[in-house]
């Protein structure tokens, strides 16, 4: 071993740097050959004779149809989006739960002992969970309607089983973290390997895994939505029927809806991870400081929620028992015999390609343009303490409160909605998709950065402050080192959630596999399909390697 | 481990969450059904030979949705007198999603377009085309182009060959008269899809072709003539920004397809009571409108067998 260089003692060790320098050069790269593929000719990209049809939907923000039945339609629907939500997070808790702990890397060390085979059994299972991950909940919702037919139990498994997987691997990477003081006592008191693991171990970190429940609720809000647009009703559903023929005002009635349903949503889930660990937002598998399972506000929430599964499961009529009726068994045996094996199309390895880089594009375009605005909306749309302390205070806290509800519409009018107003005024092909998805990505980047800004230890800035440093000083070297590392890993996470996030783009001409996927649906072309699913789930796989070695790096 | 903390209700959050907890059961309370929500179906009776007791009809919808609701529901409501058994109706949104449902059995008889009936039927053994209205006969598409476009009317298909290099749309990808049937056109006029400018689109519906070409997002853009007409019946369409170049000729689209289920003596009184639908009766003569038809006959499935070597030709049927 050779010593290590003086100069590692001061910054960042030689080889961080170079892995720093990598992902720069890395990124830039992606970035530029992103944009040269989505193309550069400004003079081909905006379409100016649109804009009139594009503000007439904005308009029509002002005068939502307000008759009474459409109202109750609209009420009634969103009660089935909820209901939807409710099961969905559930399912995905129950899932994650389970999965979690057999996902655990001291699960199989611990208790299936240290052999070989445990580890490849471990790997395995691993590997099986990001398949599901991967895939979108459309994809599930398309692929389960040809099993289960009209059932709201497509909707749910669609929500809970991806929602599931993600859910059990932050659990697993949680329980992984958990100390194993407590473990290691009860098996020195005689307790067996499992009930040290039960006992030890997983109430530690339940209540973690509770407050995530709630921030995968506030995105099933959403992914109802989106779904109910692709045929599973609720308030997506009546949304598809009104654009269909571009009925604007009633279109507004059930954003409105979705927009009033997704801010309860997000505020309660804010509340419920408030008193968590601040940093715990999205994928942070770190635990929280303060003593497990003693917050009230999570176990309210958590007794509401548990309260209002069954009301959900009975209005919405939920009947698991269609999961084995033979019906189910003999169609998803159809469907296998005709899905495989996966089929490329006409255009063979070429236009897979094609499109899969497309997809690729898609995602880091829009995430740079969604992830740049959102650092610097970020700081505008957080919560300040004291709003009613001064008249600046109170401008101050007016523009966040503007700023928090764009932020709102943004991320509730689903993005196949934003395509197509783009297509108004921007020339058809990448372009349209990039900026649908930015402004969606905006609308939820911007409000989980935000909550990074307000949870920020404002101390650092304070006593920069009283030795008389500038604003621009505190900003330079207390707040934004704070907050860079936080931003960039939020960024980091949802560049993979846009890249399953793109194939509810295929109303603009070019939109890489989710194109393909819709083209290849309309003529039940189920092998074609299947490729193009093969193909999505390791670009993704691709995607989240990437993302989590910068993590490790920027750590 | 108790869950409940007696003494958190004092908190309050506890206040904003209760305020949701009212909102659930409010919006859950309500009276409308979930659209997904499935009815006893007959599919799963077993044989032929059990009786039907329930028909869910089903409907692409390219209407207005309130209208939509109100008048499938009342010929649910007409055909449930007619023929003795319960209809149902179920909205769907999309295409393919009425295909899939129709083969997996939740839907026994569906207003298809040309291209999604032939679909249909060949997805699902012994399903039948039953019933048309009288326009679906001679049924024509229309393609549109921008004004600035400078595209100029068109008088026959071979005139067609004028959208070469412009940028174009059609509706739906399964639609009949918005993506077949142009298709097939364009491509008598020698006019592949590679030969356009840029990817072609798919703005999704006839309306929104009818936008996106006024926008001059596209140059040219091919829908259902009916929609056309009716639009600028209304004076809903921009005639300064987009105008008519072409009307195809004419070919057989919409029909009604019941699943094998429905014996021959009940799709004979569907057919009838389909054909006793009067225009003179105000009742009828409001579903009749609905469907932009004076009549509905009885047709068969050798009427589509055009439209499925098309969809052959063009890869939209395997």
């Amino acid at each position: 071993m050779t010593a290590a260089p003086l100069a590692s003692a001061v910054s960042t060790s030689p080889p961080a740097r170079w892995g720093r320098r990598f992902w720069w050069i890395f990124g830039a790269v992606l970035v530029a050959y992103s944009a040269q593929r989505a193309g550069l000719d400004l003079g081909r990209l905006f379409n100016t004779r649109g804009f009139s049809q594009f503000s007439d939907f904005f308009e029509a923000m002002f005068r939502p149809d307000l008759s009474w039945d459409f109202v109750k339609l609209a009420i009634g629907e969103a009660g089935v989006t909820l209901g939807f939500a409710i099961l969905g997070t559930a399912l995905s808790v129950l899932i994650g739960i389970f999965g979690g702990v057999l996902l655990t890397e001291r699960v199989w060390l611990n208790v299936a002992g240290t052999s070989g085979a445990s580890h490849w059994v471990w790997r395995t299972l691993r590997g099986l969970f990001a398949i599901p991950r991967a895939m979108h909940e459309v994809v599930f919702g398309l692929v389960l309607v040809n099993i289960l037919g009209l059932d709201p139990l497509v909707a749910v498994l669609a929500i809970g089983i991806p929602f599931g997987a993600v859910t059990a691997k932050v659990f697993a990477e949680l329980l992984d973290e958990v100390p194993p003081d407590a473990e290691q006592t009860l098996r020195a008191a005689g307790a067996g390997r499992f009930s040290a693991l039960m006992f030890g171990a997983i109430p530690h970190a339940m209540s973690d895994i509770l407050s995530y429940g709630f921030y995968r609720f506030e995105c099933a809000i959403r992914s109802a939505a989106v779904l109910g647009l692709v045929g599973a009703g609720g308030l997506g559903f009546q949304l598809a029927l009104s654009f269909q023929t571009l009925r604007y005002n009633e279109m507004w009635t059930l954003l409105w809806a979705l927009i009033i349903l997704s801010g309860i949503a997000d505020r309660w889930s804010s509340l419920v991870r408030r008193r968590r660990n601040a940093a715990s937002v999205e994928m942070h598998a770190s635990l929280s400081t303060s003593a497990p399972a003693k917050d009230p506000v999570l176990r309210t929430s958590a007794v509401l929620f548990l309260l209002a599964i069954p009301v959900a499961w009975w209005r919405l009529d939920v009947s698991a028992a269609s999961l084995w009726s033979g019906r189910a068994r003999r169609l998803s045996t159809e469907l296998w015999r005709d899905a495989f094996p996966p089929a490329l199309g006409d255009d063979g390895w070429r236009g897979l390609l094609g499109d899969t880089v497309d997809t690729l594009a898609l995602a880091v375009l829009s995430m740079v343009l969604a992830w740049s605005i959102a650092s610097v909306v970020a700081f505008i749309a957080s919560r300040i303490e004291n709003p009613w302390g001064s008249p600046a205070n109170i401008v101050r806290s007016m523009v966040g409160t503007f700023t928090r509800l764009v932020l709102l519409i943004a991320r509730a009018v689903p993005p196949p909605v934003w395509a197509f107003l783009m297509v108004f005024i921007l020339k058809p092909g990448l372009w349209p998709g990039v900026v649908a998805l930015a402004i969606y990505n905006l609308g939820v980047l911007g409000r989980l950065q935000a909550e990074v800004v307000e949870n920020l230890d404002d101390r650092p800035g304070r006593a920069l402050r009283a030795s008389g440093a500038s604003a621009f000083g505190v900003a330079n070297f207390a707040t934004l080192p704070a907050v860079s590392g936080r931003f960039t890993a939020l960024g980091l996470y949802r560049w993979e959630v846009a890249i399953r996030e793109t194939v509810t783009l295929s109303v603009v001409g070019a939109a890489g596999l989710g194109r393909t996927i819709r083209d290849q649906a309309v003529r039940f072309d189920y092998d074609g399909i299947l490729a193009s699913i093969v193909a999505l789930v390791l670009i993704t796989l691709f995607v989240d390697a990437i993302s989590s070695s910068i993590r490790r790096t920027i750590r | 481990m108790g869950l409940v903390n007696f003494n958190s209700l004092k908190s309050k959050p506890f206040a904003a969450l209760l305020l949701v907890l009212a909102l659930v059961a409010a919006a859950c309370g309500s009276d409308a059904a979930p659209a997904s929500q499935s009815g006893a179906s007959s599919s799963e009776s077993g044989g032929a030979e059990s009786a039907v007791t329930e028909i869910n009809l089903g409907a692409i919808p390219d209407q207005d949705p309130e209208l939509l609701a109100r008048n499938y529901g009342l010929l649910a409501d007409y055909l449930t007198e007619e023929t003795g058994v319960k209809v149902n109706f179920q909205p769907v949104t999309a295409y393919e999603a009425a295909v899939s449902q129709f083969r997996v059995g939740d839907l026994d008889l569906v207003w298809f377009g040309g291209l999604t009936g032939v679909q249909a039927r060949l997805q699902v053994d012994g399903a039948e085309a039953i019933a048309q209205r009288d326009i679906d006969a001679e049924f024509t598409s229309v393609f549109i182009a921008s004004t600035d476009s400078g595209i100029d009317p068109i008088s026959d298909v071979a005139g067609l060959e004028a959208v070469k290099g412009r940028s174009f749309t059609f509706g739906s990808e399964s639609s009949t008269s918005g993506r077949l049937m142009p298709q097939s056109f364009l491509e008598q006029a020698g006019v592949a899809l590679g030969d356009l400018d840029g990817e072609v689109g798919f703005s999704g519906a006839h309306d929104k072709t009818i936008a996106l070409v006024e926008a001059g997002t596209y140059e040219v853009g091919a829908l259902s003539s009916q929609v056309w007409k009716s639009k600028v019946e209304a004076g809903e369409v921009d005639l300064d920004k987009v105008q008519l170049i072409y009307e195809t000729p004419t070919y057989f689209d919409y029909h009604w397809v019941a699943r094998p289920e429905l014996d021959a003596d009940l799709q004979n009184k569907i057919v009838n009571a389909l054909a006793a639908l009067d225009p003179s009766n105000a009742e009828h003569a409001e579903i009749l409108e609905f469907f932009g038809a004076e009549s509905f006959i009885g047709t068969e499935s050798d009427n589509y067998s055009d439209i499925e070597s098309v969809g052959r030709a063009s890869g939209l049927i395997e």
